[in-house]
């Protein structure tokens, strides 16, 4: 699904906003500390749980904040609404609850219950150093098949074994693909970048790619 | 199959995966939540903690670890040693996660790490154009530049404008890699070694190692803002 979050390449933006940033700070107020460290708490709980989360469900669920809020919101402000999204979608609270700031009632117990996974891949379809096309068209939920790079092409730089495909692990479904690291040069990705000296390097799963 | 599968059902509190669903949550919260990012967050706090989710002192406790064990000093003592010594930048560039557990610093399982090394002709420069990737569990916090809208859409497309913008202006020869995060794979920009460091301890070459220069928008370290 194509949602704002997918900037990479995107003009009309400024300069780098917040380049003096203290190494020693991690947190610029109380609240993102404290909103940081509740998302790594909870996530423990999920995990656990067997609720059926994973991080790229969590990425999905910060790609579904609405576009405009999305572009406006403070980074640590977007993994708190997303992580009361994730719980009103659990059923264990309501929004009236975060509103008001309290609870009104108590969830039962979790019920644990595996995630469902799949059988290992097949052997790796690309060799280090084959030319390969970023497909054009992704219908998945959720990818990391990033819009600049579909329908361009590269060179398989690195294979890097069977990795959990992000596409289905967000819908819950544990499945490993092969895993390449593709180098794009930069003429191939942008009309004003020929004669530069740069290169994008993406991780891309097997279902992303064609052979060139 | 159990008679009352459909009651424990209720009780499992499973993600439903339904992106609109999703959709239409954020759209109720953003419109009914207080404006306020510290309010909202008080609000998920509380109601976390009155409903048994999250004991009263676990974020506390949890900070307080976060910031004894995890921070960028990790990465800049991994690449002082790497720096001082052969055999250890060999294995940090095969295998950064046990280079990193080598030198004292555990990775969460499952978490991948790549090393990439600058030379005379070749720059790193590391992004997450789809969210805001980072070794966080190894070197802490991304610095709020690197999560910005404007570093994530211009590093890929202008990197060359993003680097000047950073005081770092390159050299004809020098090819640009920038590494894309897109993977659970994270990436580490290894910088090259200051000249005139030759006799300098682990613990000096570390305190030259800025967080920017281990995510590439910084390429020259200055050893005269250092202690011997």
């Amino acid at each position: 699904m194509d949602t704002i979050h997918d900037l990479g390449g995107r003009e009309g933006f400024g300069p780098i906003r917040w380049q003096e940033d203290d190494d020693n700070k991690p947190f610029h107020d109380p609240w993102q500390a404290r909103t940081w460290a509740m998302c790594m708490l909870i996530f423990g709980e999920f995990r656990k749980g067997h609720t059926g989360w994973t991080l790229d469900w969590t990425r999905h669920v910060i790609e579904r904040i609405a576009p405009a809020d999305y572009l406006a919101m403070n980074y640590f402000d977007k993994w708190c609404q997303h992580l009361m999204a994730i719980l009103i979608d659990q059923g264990v609270a309501e929004i009236k609850e975060f509103v008001e700031g309290h609870s009104r009632w108590n969830p039962p117990e979790r019920v644990p219950t595996p995630l469902s996974a799949s059988a290992e891949p097949a052997a790796a379809k690309y060799a280090v150093g084959d030319a390969v096309f970023a497909k054009r068209d992704i219908v998945s939920m959720h990818t990391r098949l990033p819009a600049y790079v579909r329908g361009r092409k590269g060179v398989v730089h690195t294979y890097n074994g069977p990795e959990i495909l992000a596409d289905a692990s967000a819908a819950g479904d544990i499945r490993k693909e092969p895993l390449y690291t593709v180098r794009f040069e930069a003429a191939a990705l942008w009309p004003e970048a020929i004669g530069r000296r740069a290169a994008v390097y993406l991780d891309l799963w097997e279902s992303y790619l064609e052979s060139a | 199959m159990d008679p009352h599968a459909s009651d424990n059902t209720a009780k499992i509190h499973r993600d439903s995966h339904a992106s609109d669903k999703i959709g239409e949550i954020h759209r109720e919260l953003h419109s009914d939540l207080p404006p306020e990012p510290a309010l909202r967050a008080k609000a998920l706090e509380s109601v976390l903690v009155e409903k048994g989710l999250l004991p009263l002192d676990a974020v506390d406790n949890w900070l307080e670890n976060f910031a004894e064990k995890i921070g960028p000093k990790n990465g800049a003592t991994v690449i002082a040693r790497a720096w001082r010594d052969p055999e250890f930048r060999a294995l940090l560039e095969a295998d950064a996660i046990e280079a990193f557990r080598t030198a004292g610093f555990e990775a969460r399982a499952g978490a991948d790490l790549r090393a990439v090394f600058n030379t005379p002709t070749i720059h790193n420069l590391v992004v997450c154009t789809l969210c805001s990737c980072y070794p966080l569990g190894l070197i802490g916090m991304s610095p709020a530049w690197y999560k910005s809208a404007e570093y994530r859409a211009r590093a890929v497309r202008d990197p060359h404008g993003v680097l000047r913008e950073f005081g770092v202006e390159l050299d004809a020869d020098i090819e640009i890699r920038v590494w894309d995060s897109t993977s659970e794979r994270r990436y580490i920009v290894v910088p090259e070694r200051p000249p005139g460091t030759q006799d300098w301890s682990e613990e000096a070459l570390a305190g030259l190692v800025t967080r920017n220069a281990m995510i590439g928008t910084q390429r020259d370290l200055r050893p005269n803002t250092g202690t011997a």
